[in-house]
């Protein structure tokens, strides 16, 4: 049962491969409805990197294809296919990866809320030095709602994630 | 929320819609508002993230088999300042891009950030 407002049916989706999953469902979905992508998510990540800790937050939103995708759920990968490729990459004499039928034949990801596919991208796009290995006292990670994005960014260099009790 | 049938938009064979597959297609390919920000349209992209000023990082749904791949972007600042956008930094899952104005190479966040991805592969499976 899909959580994205279209349910695409009489597709096998593990048949193909990720990108040729994506490649059919925005052709099918577009096809369907013009303004299947005009939603981009109510939640954004703001996260700053404990390797840097001078460098301004970084705000992450999804694609709205991507999210669509991971709330209708059968096409995405498990989460945890990408940590494996990010594995060989960091190995030693990496240059080009060979397991990539993890990406492909892992069997799909079941349907997502829309929080559920934002905890999904920060497990698949943030480094795990933020949300896994960070051990210190200061939030280094939240998901909020994209209404908090401030919209004057001429001091975008000095935003900061606020700590509890901070002022704003 | 609506059923769509994918078989009504396949040439009727089988089980794939045989118009939806692109040949030839890049291998991502984006439109970012970095300061709403908000992905305005995408392909083979999971995320972007806003790190700074006029820079911004790209995330893929799938992987490139390499970091080497070829990177052509545009940025526009206005309707009369265009500029083109740079990839400074590469993973097998994400490409870093900066954007600059035209006059003094100040970075400075694009309108819109218009990006193709090509060369490379997809990972696909090798043993």
């Amino acid at each position: 049962m899909s959580n994205y407002k279209h349910t695409i049916t009489g597709v096998d989706w593990m048949q193909f491969k990720l990108w040729q999953r994506e490649q059919i469902f925005a052709a099918v979905a577009l096809d369907h409805d013009p303004e299947a992508f005009e939603y981009s998510g109510q939640y954004a990540i703001a996260w700053e990197d404990p390797d840097d800790l001078e460098a301004p937050v970084k705000i992450t939103r999804p694609s709205p294809v991507w999210l669509a995708m991971a709330m209708h759920g059968g096409i995405l990968p498990p989460v945890e296919v990408y940590w494996a490729l990010a594995a060989d990459e960091a190995e030693e004499g990496f240059t080009r990866h060979t397991r990539g039928s993890l990406l492909h034949d892992t069997p799909a990801m079941r349907e997502m809320t829309e929080l559920e596919a934002m905890q999904y991208l920060v497990m698949k796009d943030v480094p795990p030095r933020v949300w896994r290995d960070y051990k210190g006292n200061r939030t280094m990670l939240k998901i909020i709602p994209v209404s908090s994005v401030p919209t004057d960014r001429s001091n975008r260099n000095a935003w900061r994630i606020a700590e509890l009790g901070e002022a704003a | 929320m609506s059923t769509i049938n994918a078989l009504n938009y396949g040439d009727g064979t089988g089980t794939l819609p045989g118009s939806a597959l692109v040949e030839a297609a890049p291998r991502a390919a984006y439109r970012y508002a970095q300061a709403t920000p908000a992905v305005l349209s995408s392909y083979n992209v999971s995320s972007v993230s806003d790190d700074a000023t006029g820079v911004h990082t790209v995330n893929f749904t799938s992987s490139a088999d390499s970091d080497d791949f070829a990177y052509a972007g545009g940025c526009a600042f206005s309707s009369t300042i265009v500029t083109a956008a740079g990839m400074t930094a590469a993973t097998t899952g994400s490409a870093t891009v900066r954007t600059t104005t035209a006059s003094a190479g100040n970075v400075s966040s694009a309108t819109f950030a218009d990006v193709a991805i090509s060369g490379g592969a997809f990972v696909l499976e090798f043993s």
